[in-house]
C-alpha cells in the first residue's frame, strides 16, 4: 500500500495582514520520511502544516505532494490525513463513526449517505459492510477494537489519540500531518506514544510531517528535524547533526536542554554544550575562573551553574553522576571546554567553521 | 446546625414562593374560572374550587361556539412554519458569521445585532404594505413570511457555533466534507440544545402573538389561538368568562407541555454550555 509521496515546498510565503508568518520556506521531504517541524510557539510551524494540508492558502510558492502540484486543491483532494492537538473527534459520533467517516465520504454518494433513506439504496449495504470491516481492522491494529461503540466523551486522552490516528490511517493517505499530537497527554503516556508513533510510521512506511515545540519528541522520533524560528527554516538535518553541528547560534541555542553555553568573544560567539564543559580547578590552564551559583542534582547527572565575570548568564557544566567531584555552592572553580568541542559563530550568529 | 444559613435559606424560600405565587396566580385563577358556572364566577366569595362543577359545560361550549380546534391547528401550522423557515435562514447565516472568513462579515454581524434591537411592532406598517402589494394579506403566508428572518435566531446560533472548535471543522474538511455537509452532519447535531432553546422561544413568541395576526387576518378560519379568543368574545356579545377561560386553558396548555418536555435541554441551550474537545 505504499504510494510515492514525497512532499516538496518551494518558496512558500504567508502573511496574516502585516505579519509575515512564513518567509520563503523551501523544503524537500522524501517518500516515507519522518520529518519534524520544530520551533517555539508562534514560529509559523503550525501554519506551514495547515498550508500543506490545504486548510490555509499560501500567498506564494509551490507545494507538491507525490510530484503533483496541490496549491490549488482543497484539503480533501490532497490525499493527506491530519491529526490535531485537540484530536478533533466528532463528539456526537461513535468511535466507529469517527474512524469510518472519511471512508463513507469517499465511497458512498450523497444519497447513500442520507440517514434512513440511504439504507434502502443499492450498494449502501455492501459499502457500509466494507467500511465497517476496515474500521474494525484499523481499530484492532491500534488496540481500540473494544471501544468502537463508545462516544469520544467516554474515552481517555490516550484512547482519543488512537481514535484520531485511526481516522487518519483508515484511508491510507499519501502522507500524515500531525500537529502537536502528544501535547495533551500526561508525561508518561507521551513517552509511550512517542515510541508507538515512530513504530507505526516505520510499519506503514508513510511520509509523516510532525509539528512540535518539544525537542525531546523531535530528537527521538525524526529522521530529520527542520528547525523553524520566526517564520524561517533555520536548518534541516538529522537530530544528531542538528545537535552537534548547528548552522546558526539560534539553532544551537534552541536545541539542547539545558541550553548551550554562549560566551561572547571578539567578533562573535563561542558556544559549548554543558556536557563538553569540564569542571576544573580555578587556576587550571586555559580555564575560565568563576564561582558556583547553583548545583542541580538530577539523579543521573548534576548541573553546575557557574557565574563567570564578563558573561551575562551563568555557564552550565554537566557532571556525570559517577564523577567523584562534589561541587558546593559558592566554591571557586574553573570551566574549560573539551578540546575540539567549541562551536564558533560570527557576530550575526552564523557558524564559522575551521 | 448553624442558625444563620437556616435563616438565609428560609428567607430565600419565602422570596421564591412569593415570586411563584405572583407568577402562578393568574394561571390558577384561569383554570379555576374555567371550572365554574357563571353565577359563581361573579360571586363575591373567593374560592378556588367551584361549589357546582361546570367544567364539562364550559369546555363543551369553548369547543363548539368557535372552531377552537381549527385555531389550534392554525397555531401549529404558523408556529411550525415560522420555526422551520427561521432555521433554514438562521443556521447557514450563523455558520457563516461564526466560522467562515469573508469580507464584510463583521458589518453583517453588526446589522444582525441592530436587528435584534428593533421591536417587532416597528416595521409592522411597511410589512403590511408589502404584503398588501404582494396580495398576500389574510393568508398563512402573511402570518409566516414576515418572521422568517430572525435576528435573535442568527445571534443565538452564531454564539453557539463560535464555541465549536475550528479544528473539528478542519478535520471534517480533510475527511472530505463540504461546507454544507459540515453544517448538516457536524454542526447541527452539536447545536441541538441551542436549536431547542431557540425553538421554545420562537414557538412561544409566535403562538402567543396577538398583534400581528390581528392586523393581517380577517377570515375567522385563519385565526391563530389568541386571535380566536377575541372572536370568542365578539361572538358572545357579553362576556361569558367560563367558556372563555376554558378556551384559554386549551390554548395555553400546549405551550406549558412543550416547555416541560424541553425544559432540561432548553436550559442547556440558553446557558450555551459548549462542548470541550
Amino acid at each position: 500500500m505504499t504510494k510515492k509521496a514525497g512532499i516538496s515546498l518551494d518558496g512558500v510565503t504567508k502573511s496574516f495582514g502585516a505579519v509575515e508568518v512564513l518567509r520563503d520556506v523551501s523544503l524537500d521531504i522524501a517518500d516515507g520520511e519522518f520529518l519534524t517541524l520544530l520551533g517555539p510557539s508562534g514560529c509559523g510551524k503550525s501554519t506551514l502544516l495547515r498550508i500543506i494540508a490545504g486548510l490555509e492558502r499560501n500567498d506564494s510558492g509551490a507545494i507538491s505532494i507525490g510530484g503533483r502540484r496541490v496549491d490549488g486543491l482543497r484539503a480533501r483532494d490532497r490525499d493527506i490525513a491530519m491529526v490535531f492537538q485537540s484530536y478533533a473527534l466528532y463528539p456526537h459520533m461513535t468511535v466507529a463513526g469517527n474512524i469510518g467517516l472519511p471512508l463513507a465520504m469517499r465511497r458512498m454518494n450523497a444519497w447513500q449517505r442520507l440517514p434512513f433513506i440511504g439504507r434502502f439504496l443499492p450498494g449502501t449495504r455492501a459499502a457500509r459492510a466494507g467500511i465497517a470491516r476496515e474500521v474494525a481492522d484499523v481499530a484492532q491494529s491500534l488496540d481500540i477494537g473494544q471501544l468502537l461503540d463508545r462516544k469520544p466523551g467516554q474515552l481517555s486522552g490516550g484512547q482519543k489519540q488512537r481514535v484520531a490516528l485511526g481516522r487518519a490511517m483508515v484511508r491510507h493517505p499519501a502522507a500524515f500531518l500531525l500537529d502537536e499530537p502528544l501535547s495533551n497527554l500526561d508525561a508518561k503516556l507521551r513517552v509511550q506514544m512517542r515510541a508507538e508513533l515512530t513504530e507505526l510510521q516505520r510499519r506503514l512506511g508513510v511520509t509523516m510531517i510532525y509539528v512540535t515545540h518539544d525537542q525531546a519528541e523531535a530528537m527521538t522520533m525524526s529522521d530529520r528535524v527542520a528547525v523553524m524560528l520566526a517564520g524561517k527554516l533555520q536548518q534541516v538535518a538529522p537530530p544528531r547533526k542538528l545537535y552537534d553541528d548547528p548552522e546558526t547560534l539560534a539553532v544551537a541555542e534552541f536545541v539542547g536542554s539545558p541550553k548551550i553555553n554562549v560566551i561572547p568573544v571578539d567578533g562573535g560567539f563561542q558556544a559549548v554544550r554543558p556536557e563538553a564543559m569540564e569542571l576544573v580547578a580555578a587556576d587550571a590552564a586555559g580555564a575560565m575562573a568563576g564561582r558556583i551559583r547553583l548545583v542541580e542534582h538530577m539523579g543521573s547527572e548534576s548541573l553546575v551553574h557557574v557565574e563567570v565575570p564578563g558573561v551575562a548568564l551563568p555557564l552550565i557544566a554537566r557532571l556525570d553522576a559517577l564523577s567523584d567531584r562534589d561541587p558546593q555552592r559558592g566554591e571557586a572553580v574553573g570551566l574549560r571546554p573539551l578540546p575540539g568541542r567549541t562551536l564558533r559563530f560570527d557576530a550575526k550568529g552564523v557558524r564559522v567553521r575551521g | 446546625m448553624n442558625r444563620r444559613p437556616l435563616l438565609g435559606q428560609l428567607l430565600r424560600h419565602v422570596v421564591l414562593w412569593l415570586g411563584l405565587v405572583i407568577v402562578l396566580a393568574p394561571f390558577v385563577w384561569m383554570v379555576s374560572t374555567s371550572l365554574k358556572p357563571p353565577n359563581e364566577i361573579f360571586s363575591t366569595q373567593l374560592s378556588l374550587l367551584p361549589h357546582k362543577w361546570f367544567a364539562a359545560e364550559n369546555y363543551h361550549k369553548a369547543f363548539t361556539k368557535v372552531p377552537l380546534l381549527r385555531y389550534l391547528l392554525n397555531g401549529v401550522i404558523v408556529t411550525a412554519g415560522i420555526f422551520a423557515l427561521q432555521l433554514a435562514v438562521a443556521l447557514p447565516c450563523a455558520y457563516a458569521l461564526a466560522k467562515l472568513r469573508f469580507r464584510g462579515r463583521d458589518v453583517l454581524f453588526a446589522l444582525v445585532l441592530i436587528g435584534l434591537m428593533i421591536p417587532a411592532q416597528a416595521p409592522a406598517i411597511p410589512r403590511y404594505v408589502m404584503l398588501y402589494q404582494l396580495g398576500l394579506l389574510d393568508s398563512y403566508a402573511a402570518l409566516i413570511l414576515p418572521f422568517a428572518f430572525s435576528a435573535f435566531g442568527i445571534f443565538l446560533m452564531r454564539q453557539f457555533f463560535k464555541t465549536v472548535p475550528d479544528d473539528l471543522m478542519n478535520a471534517a474538511r480533510i475527511d472530505g466534507l463540504g461546507e454544507f455537509e459540515i453544517l448538516c452532519r457536524i454542526m447541527l447535531p452539536l447545536a441541538m440544545p441551542a436549536m431547542l432553546a431557540f425553538g421554545v422561544i420562537s414557538i412561544v413568541t409566535h403562538w402567543n402573538d396577538f398583534f400581528w395576526p390581528l392586523i393581517v387576518i380577517q377570515t375567522g378560519d385563519l385565526a391563530t389561538p389568541p386571535l380566536g379568543t377575541l372572536f370568542f368574545r365578539n361572538e358572545e356579545a357579553g362576556s361569558d368568562f367560563g367558556p372563555l377561560m376554558a378556551g384559554t386553558v386549551v390554548i395555553t396548555a400546549p405551550l406549558v407541555l412543550l416547555f416541560l418536555a424541553a425544559q432540561r435541554r432548553f436550559i442547556e441551550g440558553v446557558t450555551l454550555s459548549g462542548m470541550k474537545g
